[in-house]
C-alpha cells in the first residue's frame, strides 16, 4: 500500500508541473503575440459601422497611417498631412494600450489578426486595417520631432 | 437619432454645462476665437471642443471633426456657424434662447 505521504507528494509533483506547463505556454502565447505585433503597419483602411460616420475619412483624404510597435515599448502613429503621435504601448491580451507622450491621452484598442492583416479597434468604433511592411520592420518607433 | 449623434449632444452638453455654467452661446463663443473665424467654429477649434467634451480620442479625433461637419455644415463652409451648432442641442431649452448679445451690443433706449 502507498504511504499516503508520499501519494501527497506525487499530487503535489503533478500540480507543479500543470502549472509551470500553463505558464510556459502563457508565456509563450503572450511573447509570440509581442513579436506579431512589433515592428511597422502601414493602414490599409479606415472603417466605422455607424452611418454618421459613412464618407468618413474622405476617400481624397488621404488618411494612411503608419504605426510603428518598437520592441522597446515606444510607438509612433504618422499620417501623411503631418499628424504625428508618439508614445508607450502596453499589450494586454488582445488589447493594445497606447499612452500619448504630449498629452498623456490613453487609449485601449483591442486587435486582432486576419492572416498578415492586423486590425484595430477604437472604444469609439473606428476600425484600423494594417498591413506589415517588413522593409520597415527593423526602423523603429521615433518620437515625432524626429 | 444614431449613438453618436447621442454620445456627441450629451457630451457637448456636459462641457458646457461644466465649464460655460450651461450657456451654450458662451461655449460657443469661446470656440469660435480659437482659429479666428469670427462667429465659426472652424475645424481646429472643433477638435479643441471635441477633445475638451471627451469625444473620440487621439486617433479619431480628426474622424469625428469629418463626420460633425458632414452632418452639421449645411452650407458647407468648412465651419460650424451658431445655428448648425445650435441644431445638435434642439432639445435643448437653452438653444431655443436668443443669443446672448455681446459686450457693446446692447441698445436698450435708457442708456
Amino acid at each position: 500500500m502507498m504511504n499516503p505521504y508520499r501519494r501527497g507528494q506525487l499530487s503535489l509533483g503533478r500540480n507543479w508541473l500543470t502549472l509551470t506547463v500553463y505558464c510556459a505556454v502563457g508565456v509563450l502565447a503572450c511573447t509570440s503575440q509581442d513579436r506579431l505585433l512589433t515592428g511597422s503597419w502601414g493602414s490599409t483602411g479606415i472603417t466605422h459601422p455607424s452611418p454618421f460616420f459613412s464618407g468618413v475619412p474622405a476617400p481624397d483624404a488621404g488618411r494612411h497611417a503608419m504605426l510603428v510597435l518598437g520592441q522597446d515599448g515606444k510607438f509612433t502613429w504618422r499620417e501623411p498631412e503631418g499628424v504625428c503621435h508618439s508614445g508607450t504601448y502596453l499589450i494586454q491580451g488582445h488589447a493594445l494600450l497606447l499612452t500619448e507622450s504630449t498629452g498623456g491621452e490613453r487609449i485601449r484598442l483591442d486587435y486582432a489578426f486576419r492572416g498578415d492583416h492586423l486590425r484595430l479597434k477604437s472604444p469609439d468604433g473606428f476600425m484600423f486595417d494594417f498591413r506589415k511592411t517588413p522593409h520597415l520592420a527593423d526602423a523603429g518607433a521615433k518620437p515625432c520631432n524626429q | 437619432m444614431g449613438d453618436e449623434e447621442e454620445e456627441l449632444t450629451k457630451k457637448i452638453r456636459q462641457l458646457v454645462k461644466k465649464q460655460f455654467d450651461g450657456d451654450f452661446r458662451k461655449g460657443f463663443d469661446h470656440y469660435d476665437s480659437i482659429d479666428g473665424q469670427d462667429l465659426k467654429i472652424g475645424s481646429s477649434a472643433l477638435e479643441q471642443l471635441l477633445a475638451d467634451a471627451h469625444v473620440g480620442n487621439f486617433l479619431t479625433r480628426k474622424l469625428w471633426v469629418e463626420g460633425v461637419l458632414k452632418a452639421l455644415d449645411k452650407d458647407q463652409d468648412g465651419a460650424i456657424s451658431w445655428d448648425e451648432f445650435a441644431s445638435i442641442l434642439e432639445d435643448s431649452p437653452q438653444s431655443k434662447e436668443e443669443p446672448a448679445k455681446k459686450p457693446g451690443e446692447d441698445s436698450s433706449p435708457d442708456k
